[in-house]
């Protein structure tokens, strides 16, 4: 159980940390990047999002990637 | 509806909204405490701030699940459920705080990882009542921290509309863990016969709704139109929908609002791309189909969102015959232009 | 919601009512409710002290009355666990819970030998008394 336990936990923790680098990219350069509405928002408006971002950076990452299409 | 991303979209609704939840939350500590100080005046400040927030969020938490259900079977409980967001937001930092005094309070003595020790102090898995029920709670904040931290119309638009409700969907696990986690925890100590009878109460009320709201769904998605001889459904008399108002419809599985406005009649799927409100609720607002919900707009005869917006949902031919309105079950694509039918 | 959003919300919670109700009646079933014992019999004579343990914390009283043996704690000094369990030293046997400074009463099942004291959410052993 024990063993269950620390992976868990460490992907847990590899998961936050890595969402925590992305956030502060997100924050400082990609917001615009992963939606063009976002370029008149607020530092305020980011730092709100900011927590949200940490928790699903995946599917934010994966928009950066993804080619862009008309829409 | 917005092209920019903004805090919080206010209206005055919304913040005679917040000013209740606010006002309500510290009523129900000041309450806890009063009580707590003359009941139990032994009890430490660390332990009357983990019961008060921890039982303030279980509280919110059977708000927020009985609100759905309520106003499905009762519109005039719409109201509230258009803010729920907050609502949620405010029952997570009510759990956060819960969470974070109980961690430090139990957990942080030792030389291990506080979190670490959250799921190793108690190593009882296998068992039904001493289960480490710690766990069950810092899995459901978990997921309420996913929750609350994407409540927000840009996460909405960029995990998209599919994957953003399936996460949201994650709270009636949440639920089932911090059922599981009060039951557990509190009444491993405390094998109060009135805590757990108050448990039960909102247990079944809660379950009991959203049977009960599903089977009304059930019967409304089982009611069935007459078929005319090309499969068309004749629906009703084109004098029974008000002006700049629908009527909801159930055609093949899905719901369709039928509009009446300016002497015209379309028909548009009944979900809005939102947030799924019921767009046949609304009402007709310069010449747009507004959702009753969060006030999107789409154009009647192509359901489509007026520019620089891209909304877009089906649309269904309709005609009319002595009077009575016939629909085409098989929709269009989402966004195809139909020529209104004059009435 | 559209029609697959109802069906699944509808599975849902017949799921969860069916899951969690059996679990809270496992749980229920399992769970020892000792009420207190009304304190009336203390004025009767059939009670007879025949066990008792002192402590700075509390003093602890076995007392036999008629029909049962019943434990009688009186807490000194404010107790400083959130969780502060009573336990059989026999049988590990869950008693009731302290909540603070005062006198309990709890009914026990059979005579015992003493009582150990637990915090049950850090999982340690607060006090152990014998008699």
């Amino acid at each position: 159980m024990e063993a269950v336990i620390t992976v868990f936990l460490t992907i847990l923790g590899i998961y936050f940390s890595l969402g925590l680098l992305f956030g502060l990219y997100f924050i400082f350069l990609g917001a615009t990047k992963v939606d063009p509405f976002m370029t008149d928002s607020k530092k305020k408006v980011r730092l709100l999002l900011f927590p949200g971002v940490v928790a699903t950076w995946p599917f934010l990452v994966g928009k950066l990637i993804k080619p862009k299409t008309l829409n | 509806m917005g092209l920019d991303y903004t805090l919080v979209l206010w209206n005055k609704h919304k913040k005679t909204y917040d000013k209740i939840i606010g006002f309500g939350m510290l009523l129900y500590l000041l309450v806890f405490i009063i009580l707590t100080l003359v009941l139990n005046p032994e009890t430490t400040a660390e332990t009357m701030i983990i019961r008060a927030f921890g039982s303030l969020a279980v509280l919110m938490l059977h708000i927020i699940l009985i609100i759905g259900p309520l106003s499905r079977l009762n519109p005039q409980f719409l109201p509230i459920l258009y803010n729920r967001r907050h609502l949620g937001v405010s029952m997570f930092l009510a759990a956060l705080v819960h969470g974070v005094f109980s961690i430090i309070q139990f957990h942080t003595l030792g030389n291990v990882n506080p979190i670490y020790a959250v799921f190793t102090s108690n190593m009882d898995y296998g068992s039904l009542t001493n289960f480490p029920f710690q766990v069950l709670g810092f899995l459901a904040l978990l997921i309420l921290f996913f929750m609350a931290s994407t409540s927000h119309d840009f996460f909405l638009k960029n995990l998209s509309p599919k994957i953003w409700k399936g996460l949201h969907m994650m709270v009636y696990l949440a639920y089932a863990l911090i059922i599981m986690h009060v039951f557990l925890g509190a009444f491993q100590q405390e094998t109060s016969p009135f805590t757990i009878g108050i448990m039960v109460i909102g247990f079944m009320l809660i379950t009991s709704l959203h049977l009960i709201s599903a089977l009304k769904e059930s019967k409304i998605d089982g009611l069935k139109s007459e078929k005319a001889d090309d499969g068309w459904l004749k629906v009703c008399g084109a004098d029974e929908i008000p002006n700049d108002r629908a009527k909801i419809f159930t055609v093949g599985k899905e719901r369709v609002a039928i509009f009446k406005y300016d002497g015209k009649l379309s028909a548009i799927h009944n979900v809005c791309k939102h947030q799924g409100g019921p767009l046949g609720e609304g009402k007709i607002v310069d010449g747009c189909i507004t959702c009753p919900w969060h006030g999107y707009q789409y154009l009647p005869q192509n359901g489509q969102s007026p520019p620089p917006f891209t909304e877009k949902v089906v649309t269904y031919g309709l005609r009319l015959d002595e009077g009575m309105i016939y629909i085409n079950p098989d929709g269009f694509e989402e966004g195809t232009e139909v020529e209104p039918v004059k009435c | 919601m559209d029609a697959g959003l109802r069906k699944r919300h509808k599975y849902i919670w017949l799921l969860l009512t069916l899951v969690l109700s059996t679990l809270l009646i496992m749980v229920i079933k399992s769970l020892n409710f000792n009420p207190r014992v009304e304190s009336s019999y203390a004025s009767e004579e059939v009670a007879d002290p025949i066990k008792e343990a002192k402590h700075d914390v509390m003093d602890v009283t076995v007392v036999k009355t008629v029909d049962a043996h019943v434990l009688e704690l009186n807490v000194k000094q404010p107790i400083k666990s959130a969780s502060s369990v009573i336990f059989t030293l026999d049988e590990n046997q869950k008693i009731g819970q302290l909540e603070g400074i005062g006198t309990y009463t709890f009914q026990l099942e059979n005579e015992i030998s003493g009582i150990i004291i637990k915090d049950v959410i850090k999982n340690q052993e607060i006090l152990k008394l014998e008699f």
